[in-house]
């Protein structure tokens, strides 16, 4: 099934775990250098007054693009690559739950970046990684230029990769551990990536709403008004700000506990001791987790919300620096008494350690408004969060690459050199940061300054350390590339690790264990498999390897698909034209096409510990998690209705909106559900002609539903239902878009239900899906239940209220 | 005593955090350089009794009663430090109520930010767009505003920072205590004139107030 030698087939097709890591490792080091090198001219802009090579336009796209390509296209690919190789192996599985998911979020993640680079060349984004509306939302040319749109494509491809990989981390985790793995005995990195992988899954979504609204609004401008001042008044300011933010705070801790969770993984490993505390730090990652979503205004200290909101956002701000503080402590504890072996990766945990205490130190001032008051948007803040990212985050995961190159290669890597690359970055780093804190006048985001200001010589001094912290990398890449070929043969465990990844050979075959290992009531772990193998015990769970295939051709065309009809609908200016969206979704269906279509066996395990969610299927489970991003999505958008609807002076009268029209509609949809439920009961019964007549009768109402939909939305955009009442954009331009964006987005949701029927249908015809095939219909109806369920929200807020 | 009241408080504040940042920086990081020397592996070091080992998930270890006190130290300085640090916030944050009488002993200056300069507009209608000239020893306000992306508006020297906002009006106050020049800076990425969105802000003294505004009909 794999194709063993390198070819560039099997790297573009596989789907099985390791490869898919090793391509997120490498591509995220890739945008790593890339990124990089943006800030390297930065720094080499600002280490004189007046600058030296960077215009204006350019510097901002810099600093918009630095920012957002190392945060969502390095810091979490990297620690998400870790994840794809280590998680499986180390719960005892033989790949994730969902092997062409995962394949897909990867291309996904490629293409996105893609798409974030190419908009460059359309003019970039210009306004900063936060993309502040209005600044984002306006389209006249002091604003921002149409490379925005493209890198919001890019975003939203971004989106959908994160949240398909985070359904299938979650259900690999849940439904997949070796048989006795409960979940308190892992290790800490699997524990802190199931926690970030629930952050992504809530956090993200929120981005996902945030960008549909930038879209749409840039798209269609004079009509569609959430974010953009000239049409809507000035209500909306600060709706990007909260949507934004409730989904960066949560990401400042998404690219962090990975971090963390590599940290737990390596002390315990060189200190030859367990993990001091390992139960209070996990729950003191899910304590962070869950106040950090509600932290996020504390991003807003200055922009005028009242004095007490800010004073509860200070409270769980200090508050959520606590279970940090719990982490910080239990891994020095682990410390005490130890027998430290001070290789490479400890030196980097260690590192990534101490320049989290500064990082987290120097948050403290700005939790307290009246500091904020003069650092907000100055060097001290830059310096701040590069400590807890680059110094906390990156370092920690390059620990862990150092840890983990010999698994995955078979190779040790040259561990002076090694260190050689930790000293040098160590130090350059502090050369490179530090300075900033002093430079407390300094406003970010400049790319000059005048002389008179004084702040050249630390600028120099940053942009010497950043000059060897950036070519210090070198030694990474040089290394590691070099040690692929040249490097000591490692063996399994070279360093005595004691996680289940060590057990298996390095690099670990394609199916990973021989047999899958069993973990007894006494904590003792048994692998069957493999000759003299130090754990073999005969106690293994018997099964042999199980035929599953490792490679397939869709994901890759269907993620092609998604980044040509995002490009078509971003490139140009306005909404787009058929022909620019044709090529996309031709690409993209023959891609959907072709993954329905192909027999990909993933093998699924009944022994294994699935403990609390034994009852259901890995599908079902999934199809469960997806909706539970969908609820947020759907949560923000509302809550960007409500937003405008509390701030708007100017709202349409009750009887503005066709009441009888939105309770009919209200009514077909919710026959469609009833409709749902027979089909899934005729499924399981057997009934062929039952499950043809009612998924018929379900897309039949669906698509009057639409229908209906339609004729409303012209109505109101001509206005005639009320005479004289002329258009819903020139009289309410805030309720327009709401109403055009809440219902538009929901709209879709239907007509994608719809579309599954379509597919389904054929083999409904020749008799599929009956009996114990009925699982399908089931996640169809769930799905479908999900989407009217939304409605039953929408109707009473647009048409009663 | 420095240009400003808020100068004043910001320097304090920033004082406190600083040294306690230090000392607790300081002992946190010499604590860790310790226990890496101190416990680094030599020849003659003993091999930890409850090393973990491949095939045996390891035993737990670690104390609630550790965490407890470690949180508790921390919440005892970050308590300190907030919310020792609330009242100088309040002050900062609220317009004092003398302000409010009628007539108002405080000068009130809207302030206009767009794309890329500071309009400042005087009760009276005078305007001016390259200087704001206020006197020492009053209460002025602020109160800010956008009309088109946002800014944030800050004046250096008295280390005080507002976002100008279209559609809001934020307000900060202060009271200069000299005579000075002070630099204003625009501190949100606003477009590519964003750097040079500069402006000044001189305090002279009540009587030079005086004679400005009789030649200006502020």
């Amino acid at each position: 099934m794999r194709v063993t030698s390198p070819s560039l087939k099997r790297w573009l097709f596989s789907t099985n775990h390791k490869d898919v890591g090793i391509l997120y490792t490498i591509t995220s080091l890739v945008f790593f250098f890339i990124a990089g090198s943006l800030a390297l001219l930065m720094r080499y802009q600002l280490s004189a007054p007046f600058g030296r090579v960077l215009g204006g336009e350019v510097f901002n796209t810099f600093v918009t693009m630095h920012g957002l390509l190392m945060i969502l296209w390095v810091l979490s690919p990297l620690a998400i690559g870790l994840a794809n190789y280590f998680i499986p192996l180390q719960l005892g599985a033989r790949d994730l739950a969902f092997p062409r998911l995962n394949a897909l979020s990867y291309w996904f993640y490629l293409f996105g970046g893609f798409a974030m680079v190419l908009s460059f060349f359309f003019g970039g984004p210009n306004t900063g990684w936060t993309l502040y509306a209005p600044q984002s939302a306006c389209t006249d040319p002091l604003c921002s230029p149409p490379g925005i749109n493209v890198a919001a494509a890019g975003l939203i491809l971004l989106v959908g990769s994160i949240t398909m990989g985070s359904i299938n981390f979650i259900v690999t985790m849940f439904k997949m551990r070796a048989p006795g793995l409960k979940l308190k005995y892992m290790s800490m990195f699997p524990w802190a990536i199931l926690i970030t992988v629930f952050m992504m899954l809530y956090a993200f979504p929120s981005l996902l709403a945030g960008l549909i609204l930038l879209y749409s609004d840039r798209s269609f401008p004079g009509r569609l008004a959430y974010l953009s001042t000239a049409q809507g008044g000035n209500v909306p300011s600060l709706l990007w700000d909260n949507i934004f933010w409730f989904f960066g705070h949560p990401e400042v801790y998404i690219v962090l506990f990975p971090a963390i969770g590599v940290v737990g993984e390596i002390l315990p490993t060189f200190t030859r001791r367990p993990l001091y505390g390992a139960k209070y730090i996990t729950m003191s990652i899910v304590v962070a987790a869950v106040i950090s979503f509600i932290v996020w205004g504390h991003h807003m200290f200055i922009t005028g919300v009242s004095p007490l909101t800010t004073t509860l956002f200070t409270v769980t701000t200090i508050a959520v620096s606590l279970p940090f503080d719990v982490m910080t402590v239990s891994f020095m504890e682990t410390l005490f008494r130890a027998k430290i072996r001070l290789k490479a990766p400890v030196l980097f945990a260690i590192g990534s350690i101490a320049l989290f205490v500064i990082g987290g130190i120097t948050g403290v001032f700005l939790a307290s408004i009246a500091l904020d008051q003069h650092l907000r948007g100055t060097y001290f803040v830059v310096a701040h969060f590069h400590y807890i990212m680059v110094g906390a985050g990156i370092l920690a995961l390059m620990g862990g690459l150092y840890y983990w190159f010999p698994k995955m290669t078979g190779r040790m890597y040259n561990e002076r050199v090694a260190k050689l690359h930790f000293a040098l970055s160590f130090i350059s780093f502090n050369v490179l940061y530090f300075p900033m804190f002093l430079l407390i006048e300094m406003p970010r985001r400049v790319y000059f300054y005048p002389p008179d200001t004084g702040w050249a010589p630390l600028n120099g001094l940053a942009t010497i350390g950043g000059l060897v912290f950036g070519f210090s990398q070198l030694l990474l890449v040089a290394n590691l590339g070099r040690s692929l070929r040249k490097g000591a043969p490692a063996g399994p465990n070279p360093w005595d690790g004691w996680t289940l990844e060590w057990a298996v050979p390095s690099p670990p075959p394609l199916h990973d264990f021989e047999q899958i290992p069993v973990i007894t009531e006494d904590g003792v772990v048994h692998l069957a498999g493999g000759e003299g193998h130090p754990l073999a015990s005969g106690i293994g769970d018997g099964h042999s390897i199980p035929h599953s295939s490792h490679s397939s051709r869709w994901p890759i065309v269907v993620a092609l698909g998604a980044f040509v009809f995002l490009l078509g609908l971003t490139m140009g200016s306005g909404p787009p034209g058929i022909l620019q969206l044709t090529p996309g979704v031709v690409i993209g269906l023959v891609g959907l096409y072709g993954y329905g279509k192909e027999s990909f066996i993933v093998h699924e395990d009944e022994k294994v510990e699935s403990w609390p969610f034994k009852a259901i299927s890995r599908m079902r489970f999934g199809v469960w998690t997806f909706l539970a991003s969908e609820i947020v999505f759907f949560g923000v958008l509302l809550s960007a209705y409500l937003f405008v609807r509390i701030n708007s002076v100017a709202w349409p009268p009750l009887d503005y909106f066709d009441i009888e029209k939105g309770a009919i509609n209200t009514f077909i949809l919710l026959t469609s559900s009833l409709t749902a439920v027979l089909a899934l009961a005729s499924a399981r019964a057997g009934a062929r002609n039952g499950l043809v007549a009612s998924l018929l009768g379900t897309m039949a109402l669906g698509a009057y539903f639409l229908y209906n939909k339609a004729l409303e939305w012209e109505e109101l955009a001509i206005g005639e239902h009320l005479t004289p009442m002329g258009s819903i954009f020139d009289n309410f331009p805030l309720a327009a878009t709401s109403y055009y964006i809440t219902t538009g987005v929901h709209g879709v949701h239907v007509f994608a239900g719809l579309a599954m029927i379509a597919y389904l249908f054929p083999r409904v015809l020749k008799g599929a899906y009956l009996r114990h095939q009925s699982e399908t219909i089931l996640y169809f109806g769930l799905y479908w239940h999900f989407v009217d369920i939304v409605w039953i929200f929408l109707f009473p807020l647009f048409y009663l209220i | 005593m420095a240009v400003s009241n808020t100068a004043d408080l910001f320097n304090q504040l920033f004082n406190t955090f600083t040294t306690l940042a230090i000392i607790v920086g300081v002992v946190v990081l010499g604590l860790m350089a310790f226990l890496v020397v101190r416990f680094r592996a030599k020849a003659s070091s003993p091999e930890p009794e409850d090393t973990p080992t491949l095939g045996r998930i390891p035993q737990a270890r670690g104390h609630l009663k550790t965490v407890i006190i470690s949180l508790t130290l921390s919440s005892i300085v970050l308590g300190v430090l907030i919310f020792g640090t609330l009242s100088a916030t309040t002050q900062i944050t609220t317009i004092p109520t003398e302000c409010a009488e009628v007539p108002s002993p405080c000068l009130t200056i809207r302030v206009t930010a767009s794309r890329f300069k500071w309009t400042f507009t005087y009760p009276n209608g005078y305007v001016n767009d390259t200087v704001v000239t206020i006197p020492t020893g009053q209460i002025v306000i602020l109160e800010i505003e956008s009309t088109d992306v946002f800014h944030t508006f800050g004046i250096e020297g008295f280390r005080i920072k507002k976002d100008a906002i279209p559609g809001l009006t934020n307000k900060i106050w202060f009271r200069a205590n000299e005579q000075t020049s002070d630099i204003i800076r625009c501190f949100e990425l606003c477009g590519v004139g964003h750097v040079v969105m500069t402006s000044r802000l001189s305090s002279v003294s009540p009587s030079a107030f005086q004679g400005f505004c009789s030649t200006t009909g502020c």
